[in-house]
């Protein structure tokens, strides 16, 4: 059984094809990183796979079952959480209550779900914030309680779109090693990135888009060392010689 | 010691309100006060549903209007005590809701506002022209030998503690809502749909469910207004105004907090008043004027309504005297 088996995924906004024939499978406990060019369709196929679009073509197989077209709210009960590249707080919640409401998915009692959600606040390092207006946090630390929020609710597949965007090298350090943390806990990972200093090192495997189209897929090294992605997105500074 | 100081205080105006009639005999102002109380179980009413989870009703009057017509008809056609009507109407009520509430939640922001305004006004022409229940002459209940069984008392004290206790019943509920997982659901709806959808919330079922909530209070306050005046008629039950005041009562007061709407009702009361002695009452519109422009003044100055400048005041007066992190929420 596959963990996650995504078949010729399209998707398309009008005329504009936005994923086309993704193909792409998954093992449990995997990190696999997602790269390419701005608009190359990286968050689009985490809002495809998240069920916040419905897919044009092609499946989606999460555990022998197919959920392409599932409702998210469905989708995230089933062990798939995402974040939002553009982050969306809870405003008017505390951080340590946005992290709550996910931890009540999976235990309806406060006192449980409080517990969790204290136990991700202090994982995740937000536990000093954890009583300041969701609204008033930095970008840096609202890309963090995206994370935090979605990790509450336990998922299996955790899908991150550009949390480490606009972090100092410091704060990138402690993000690369936070998202090794979680991987350990056997949670498989889906990172879209485009800091390279991000994503090469801790990627398992590496798949690239660029126009919609999946044009690589690999290492790291492999990636790094293809012509067609230095060529369409990494240019000459990732070129083999830096790997 | 008491986890939150402000329960004292709670407490504290709670027990005044039980002696009050025993201090306060004239019947007056016992009257203000009934109808201060269900104000505000009307307004914390709307406030589930508008306050905690974002979704505002103009047609709440429909659900008000069902309790009182449900009480009475089932009195004057059945014999049925008054006490079965309300949960009858309430059930009801919590039908209607969920039968409107299934469509309506599937369209967005205004356009859900405006189905509740054309929900509301067709109530109001098919009870008009609805002779069973009266239509628009409406429906009078017989004086029955006073009771707590056919909901009727001589004076106002009972009619004054019962008020009291649906209000106290109400604020109860709302409290433990908005500790428990519904409240969070709730208002992670109101304050952005998408991040509820991608944290396993199923918008559709909640919104059902505090519309549901909302709904059940509006309708038991609208058997008591039927037992309290023994008169019901469309223009009573079910006008707009009523609906737009019940919008009103927690915007003042405070949205999404538990206490808002009383404080709300305790100004919408002499405002509603003042508008009838003053402006000649209803028929000219201008209440709703007055009213709509108070909605659109605290909507863009002051969102969190008088429950807002208390909670910032309390706030402040936290971190002055004591640097320590308190757990206060604006929701208190
Ligand atoms: N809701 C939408 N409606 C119409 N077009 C869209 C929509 N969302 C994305 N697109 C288009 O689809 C393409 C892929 O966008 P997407 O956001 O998936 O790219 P991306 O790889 O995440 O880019 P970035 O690195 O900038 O985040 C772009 O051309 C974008 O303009
Ligand atoms: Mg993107």
């Amino acid at each position: 059984m596959a963990f996650l088996k995504i078949e010729n995924l399209t998707k398309k906004f009008g005329g504009l094809v936005a994923n086309s024939d993704i193909s792409i499978e998954i093992s449990q406990g995997e990190i696999v990183g997602i790269i390419g060019p701005n608009g190359a369709g990286k968050s689009t196929f985490f809002a495809t796979v998240s069920g916040f679009y419905k897919p044009d073509g092609g499946a989606i197989i999460f555990r022998d079952e197919e959920i392409g077209g599932k409702p998210p709210e469905t989708i995230c009960q089933l062990g798939i959480a995402r974040t939002f590249q553009i982050v969306r707080p809870l405003g008017l919640l505390s951080v340590l209550d946005n992290v709550l409401v996910g931890a009540f998915l999976r235990n309806k009692n406060r006192k449980a779900a409080l517990e969790k959600a204290e136990e991700i606040l202090e994982f995740t390092g937000l536990k000093d914030l954890r009583d300041k207006l969701s609204n008033s946090l930095t970008i840096a630390d609202k890309k963090r309680l995206e994370l935090a929020r979605a990790m509450a609710t336990q998922p299996e597949l955790l899908m991150l779109d550009e949390v480490m965007a606009g972090l100092t090298p410091k704060e990138t350090q402690e993000a690369v090693e936070l998202i090794k943390k979680i991987n350990r806990t056997g949670i498989t990972l889906f990172v879209v990135e485009h800091v390279m200093e991000v994503i090469m090192p801790i990627s398992h495997r590496i798949m690239v888009l660029d126009g919609g189209k999946k044009i690589a897929e690999g290492t790291p090294e492999e990636v790094a060392n293809n012509e067609n992605v230095i060529k369409a997105y990494l240019g000459e500074k990732y070129n083999a010689a830096s790997f | 010691m008491l986890k939150n100081p402000y329960s004292l205080l709670i407490a504290l105006i709670f027990a005044v309100l039980l002696i009050l009639p025993a201090l306060v005999a004239q019947t007056f102002y016992l009257h203000i006060l009934i109808l201060v109380f269900l104000y505000a179980l009307l307004g914390g009413a709307w406030n589930i549903l508008g306050g905690y989870a974002g979704q505002v009703s103009l047609g709440h009057a429909l659900y008000f209007g069902i309790g009182a017509y449900s009480s009475t008809m089932l009195m004057l056609e059945a014999g049925l005590s008054p006490w079965i009507g309300m949960f009858v109407g309430m059930l009801l009520s919590v039908s209607v809701s969920a039968i409107l509430g299934y469509p309506c939640f599937r369209i967005k922001g205004h356009y859900f506002v405006i189905a509740t305004i054309a929900l509301g006004e067709i109530a109001f022409v098919l009870f008009t022209n609805w002779q069973w229940v009266g239509g628009a002459v409406g429906k009078h209940i017989p004086l029955l030998p006073p009771g707590l069984a056919v909901f009727q008392f001589t004076g106002k004290i009972a009619y004054y503690y019962i008020a009291l206790f649906f209000l106290a019943v109400q604020l109860v509920f709302t409290w433990f809502m908005q500790k428990s997982y519904l409240g969070y659901y709730f208002q992670a709806i109101r304050e952005d749909e998408d991040t509820a959808r991608s944290l396993g919330i199923n918008i559709t079922r909640y919104k059902m469910a505090a519309m549901a909530f909302s709904a059940a209070f509006m309708a038991a306050g609208g058997t008591f207004y039927a037992q309290y005046l023994l008169y019901i008629d469309p223009e009573s039950v079910l006008p707009n105004v009523l609906s737009t005041q019940v919008c009103l009562i927690p915007i003042l007061g405070g949205l999404g907090t538990v206490f808002g709407p009383v404080i709300g009702a305790f100004v919408m009361f002499p405002l509603s008043e003042f508008i009838r002695a003053s402006l000649g009452g209803s028929g000219n519109a201008l209440d709703l004027i007055i009213y709509g422009l108070l909605i659109m003044i605290f909507a863009i100055a002051k969102p969190t309504g008088i429950m807002g400048f208390i909670t910032e005041l309390i706030r402040h007066r936290a971190t002055a005297s004591k640097a320590a992190g308190s757990e206060e929420r604006a929701g208190f």
